[in-house]
């Protein structure tokens, strides 16, 4: 009977064990384009990165027209990855008594900004003067 | 004025969906935009933005997340292994009980699903089956209802030639069994078939050795299976050497085939080129000799239907019209006819559809009774395990995780039973392989489909019985269980869930007792029938006969001399030769009447024989004479039997004259009326049937031994043959085998369905005894109280045993209407039945009963006898 048991019990755990590792699994590093957008305007809006704030300003920025759920989308990506951090502000009048979700960088996220930019720089710095040359 | 505010139901919906702690930013931001909007346009503008938004946002990212809050799962799965383990092992009756009958249901489970699938599985490995047919054709007045098998030799390569839709045609014959002798080594071998050289296109049988294409294309070439060929050429290349057959012939290997496999229709030991074959000369060659069994391969797409329509124009061109009207060819799909075929002379005994769904029933059945016992088991005990129930739910357990809890418990017990089961079918595997003439392997490996149905099988059966159990354990409510009833109002309650617990647990042993009723009945009933056939009087003696097979072609004189001579022998009681005998294996001669109109002329089967034939046989004679070897004339006379000579319609038959144009014999007298006997099987009702003396067409002898001394006469027999053919020893059959094997398929059904049935009520009674125990502990004091009162021995049984019998009784009554109808379908299937009497039910119900009480008995006994102050005083 005991070998049994233990191999139906080790069967169990190993699902377990999958189910919960699963999230940390499947969670990637990577920086995509409009992640990297919406990081960096979390850093220019420093203290006051919220939902629609960062919407606009990525309107007003580069022309892009998003809806708030992308920009939300995103800011959850991002955290998921910790390059943000997220806590409430206080309470107004406006936006019906709700607080405003805020978003700080992390130093993680700072670290991946940094990082995409020498490679950019890098990148930069290594193109032959010629190749622009039309 | 009021603010218009965004839709209500928008929000509820976010509110459900979303993560509750980024909820309040999200509506924040929404409302942010709304309020911004209104600024802009129209309110109704801004509240449709505000829902589209809000669609925007019932996607995955925003969803609640999953309560990931570290309750230790694992050591929670452990302790229910644990506890489940501790509660097995210390009700070791009824887990003995729930293991033992569900070990012994999943292992007939996965042996009727081995025996099913193999059945479904016949010819379906040629990878044309789809397009392979058999041509077969449906005569209409022929003594045979569903057509035969065979057809004559002309009809398969025409219909290639002339019809565009079949791609290649092959035609089998049986080759005669042959004395094949190769050096030293000589044996009388069966199973082979002549075929055509396109065989290998259509069927794919590998080819080990030889050429596919060429192997049969030459007269006098044979190609050997892989174990023949090893009999005869153990250690050397077959391919290339000869064979000689019947010390006539010397044929040439060609190819080496793979073994022919078991789930096939017909199959062969060797294959000669049908060139190498001459059919006797019998006239027009379209309706003379149907001995070729003629397969078509049809073109991709071709329509059956357009195809049979073609083959019949095709007659139509090559046939007299009478006879082509009368013709219907049809196609069978070759993977159909193991199961699906029932027509005269097929190539080998097929199976039967019927006997699929039977065995599958009665496994299902047997499955259902294993799993009630499990169920009921579980929840009489419940009230046991009500405690451990209300501690896990103070503690915190919410109803799912304890009905996870007993489905896991449940689950586990099926598990270990299938893999009990696993080894027991392993067991009877052999016995079974044996009884059935069949190869199955348990081969979970290459079997996916049983693995995965017994998988399946052990799952859905541990989900199913444990879900009712599980429902009613995670029910209880903790204050009372811990506490105990208190209060009018609570103990209510619980009385009433016990009493629905109670009826739900009557209401499956009836279901139990109905099915384990049914399976009597039909037991009883198959083997009534099956003894009635063995015990009927045939109208003929089948005991100690033997039949001989003769040389072909027959000298008559040597053949009287050898008669004479057997005749003379010690314990050879009497010696017949003729061309065929009662079992199916008559001829269909056209006759005519003479003086009767053609359409009251009934289609009549005929047996050629001799003179001692009747005597040898012990048929009987109802009016005239039998034929006498002192009348010459006889030689041209005829016998028919009571059922033609009824069909016929003349008043005095034995005036009357019969002829056979067809193979020249003139007008001759019919000389006696024989008593009508079963030259077919039981299945078919008695035919119209003529006997004639032909002596040119004898193919064997039949010969009736001295009961006392069959040994020595059979030793002496041997010795006798040796004078007669020198290079060709006796070969001999027992005539009562090969009748009965006219009715084996039953006899073998009969005998799987008696064990099924046994084991069924088998796991009924280890049920009913589990449910017994357990009222007798509960009742164990009331009967003590009784007893102080004066109730008697007697009282108490009848106590006990009241309820059995009323479930039981009530299982009666369901199953046998339905046992009515299954087993007089099935005894419509024999021309000749025993009828369904009411005796086979009241047995059924008295069997089943008394099974019933004799299982109650034990525990009724000893709580009936036992003193009722030891009873009393225990607290419990």
């Amino acid at each position: 009977m005991q070998p049994f048991f233990s191999s139906f019990v080790f069967f169990i755990s190993y699902f377990d064990i999958y189910e919960r590792n699963k999230n940390n699994l499947m969670k990637g590093t990577h920086l995509g384009e409009f992640e990297e957008l919406v990081l960096l305007i979390v850093a220019v809006l420093y203290d006051n990165a919220y939902g629609v704030a960062i919407q606009e300003e990525i309107a007003r920025r580069s022309g892009r027209k998003v809806t708030i759920s992308t920009v939300h989308s995103a800011l959850h990506r991002l955290n998921k990855k910790g390059y943000v951090t997220s806590q409430y502000g206080e309470a107004t009048a406006k936006r019906g008594g709700r607080r405003k979700l805020l978003f700080l960088v992390s130093p993680a996220g700072e670290k991946a900004l940094s990082l995409s930019r020498s490679l950019r720089n890098d990148l930069w710095d290594a193109i032959p003067e010629l190749a622009f040359k039309f | 004025m009021q603010q218009p505010t965004p839709p209500r139901w928008i929000n509820r919906l976010l509110e459900r969906i979303c993560d509750p702690h980024r909820l309040e930013g999200i509506q924040g931001d929404l409302e942010e935009i709304y309020e911004r909007r209104l600024e802009q346009y129209s309110p109704r503008r801004a509240q449709w933005g505000y829902v589209l938004d809000a669609i925007g946002f019932l996607r995955p990212f925003s969803w609640k997340k999953r309560d990931e809050s570290s309750l230790n799962h694992l050591n929670m799965y452990r302790n229910y292994l644990k506890v489940a383990r501790r509660n097995l092992i210390k009700n070791k009756g009824y887990t003995l009980i729930n293991v033992l009958g569900l070990m012994i249901s999943f292992a007939c489970c996965l042996l009727v699903g081995l025996y099913i699938q193999d059945e479904l599985s016949y010819d379906r490995y040629h990878e044309k089956h789809q397009r392979i047919y058999r041509l077969a054709n449906q005569s209409v007045g022929a003594a045979y209802e569903n057509g035969i098998a065979k057809v004559s030799e002309p009809w398969a390569p025409e219909a290639k030639a002339s019809i565009p839709e079949v791609e290649a045609a092959c035609r089998f014959v049986f080759y005669r069994q042959a004395l094949v002798t190769r050096g030293d080594q000589q044996y009388y071998e069966r199973g082979g078939l002549y075929a055509d050289a396109s065989v290998f296109d259509i069927f794919s049988w590998p080819l080990l050795e030889g050429d596919p294409t060429l192997a049969l294309r030459e007269p006098n070439s044979i190609v050997l299976t892989q174990s023949f060929a090893d009999k005869y050429f153990p250690h050397e290349k077959a391919v290339g050497q000869s064979l000689n057959f019947n010390n006539e012939v010397e044929l040439t290997v060609t190819g080496i085939v793979a073994d022919i496999p078991d789930n096939s229709h017909f199959s062969f030991r060797f294959l000669v080129s049908l060139n190498s074959y001459t059919p006797p000369d019998q006239g027009d060659k379209w309706v003379r000799w149907n001995q070729y069994y003629s397969y078509l391969l049809l073109q991709p797409g071709a329509e059956v239907k357009v195809v049979e329509k073609k083959l019949d124009d095709m007659l139509a061109l090559h046939l007299d019209e009478k006879t082509s009207a009368a013709y219907t060819p049809f196609l069978q799909p070759i993977a159909d006819i193991h199961l699906g075929s029932k027509l005269h002379r097929e190539m080998a005994t097929n199976g039967d559809r019927s006997y699929i769904y039977i065995f599958g029933i009665v496994g299902l059945f047997i499955l259902v009774i294993a799993s009630i016992n499990f169920i009921n088991l579980f929840t009489a005990r419940a009230t046991h395990r009500a405690k451990e129930v209300g501690i896990r739910k103070v503690i915190g357990a919410n109803r799912k995780s304890l009905v996870f809890q007993f489905l896991s418990e449940s689950t586990l017990v099926t598990i270990f039973a299938a893999l009990l089961a696993v080894g027991l079918a392993q067991l009877l595997l052999g016995p079974l392989n044996s009884f059935l003439g069949k190869s199955l392997a348990l081969d979970f490996f290459n079997n996916s489909p049983l693995l995965f149905g017994l998988v399946g099988m052990t799952l859905v059966t541990g989900l199913l019985a444990g879900t009712y159990p599980a429902f009613v354990l995670s029910s209880f409510k903790p204050i009372y269980v811990l506490k105990g009833p208190t209060g009018i109002a609570s103990f209510f309650k619980q009385a009433d869930g016990m009493s629905r617990r109670q009826l739900m647990r009557q209401g499956l042993v009836v279901f139990q007792f109905a099915i384990a009723t049914f399976l009597i009945i039909s037991s009883l009933v198959v083997s009534g029938q099956l003894n009635y056939i063995k015990n009927k009087n045939l109208g003929f003696n089948k005991d100690q006969t033997i039949n001989i097979p003769l040389e072909l072609p027959i000298n008559s004189q040597k053949l009287a001399r050898m008669k004479a001579e057997l005749q003379g022998m010690p314990g050879v009681l009497k010696v017949s030769a003729s061309a065929n005998r009662p079992g199916g294996s008559d001829f269909g001669v056209p006759y005519v009447a003479v003086g009767l109109a053609e359409e009251n002329q009934p289609p009549m089967r005929c047996l050629v024989v001799d003179e001692d034939f009747l005597e040898t046989y012990e048929i009987e004679i109802a009016e005239g004479r039998s034929f006498s070897a002192d009348m010459p004339t006889d030689s041209s006379a005829y016998l028919i039997n009571e059922t033609a000579a009824k069909q016929l319609g003349w008043d005095q038959p034995l005036e009357e004259r019969l002829a056979m144009p067809a193979v020249e014999r003139e007008p001759a007298p019919i000389i006696g009326i024989v008593k009508d006997f079963h030259f077919h099987s039981l299945h078919e009702p008695i035919t119209p049937l003529y006997l004639f003396i032909e002596k040119t067409w004898y193919s064997e002898l039949s010969i009736k031994l001295d009961a006392q001394s069959i040994n020595e006469t059979l030793a002496d027999l041997r010795t006798k043959w040796k004078t007669y053919t020198p290079d060709k020893p006796l070969r001999y059959s027992f005539f009562d085998q090969s009748f009965g094997a006219l009715h084996a398929a039953e006899q073998r059904t009969a005998r799987i369905i008696s064990i099924l049935t046994f084991l069924a009520i088998f796991i009924t009674v280890l049920g009913l005894f589990g449910l017994s125990t357990y009222t007798a502990e509960r009742r164990t004091k009331e009967i003590g109280i009784r007893k102080v009162f004066g109730a008697s021995v007697l009282d108490i049984l009848s106590l006990l045993s009241k309820e059995v019998v009323i479930l039981v009784g009530i299982g009666v009554l369901i199953a046998s209407p339905i046992a009515w109808l299954a087993t007089s379908n099935w005894l419509e299937g024999f021309a000749y039945n025993i009828g369904l009497g009411i005796g086979f039910f009241l047995i059924a119900a008295l069997l089943a009963m008394g099974i019933a009480l004799m299982t109650v008995s034990y525990h009724s006994l000893l709580s009936a006898l036992r003193d009722p102050v030891r009873s009393i005083r225990h607290q419990g």
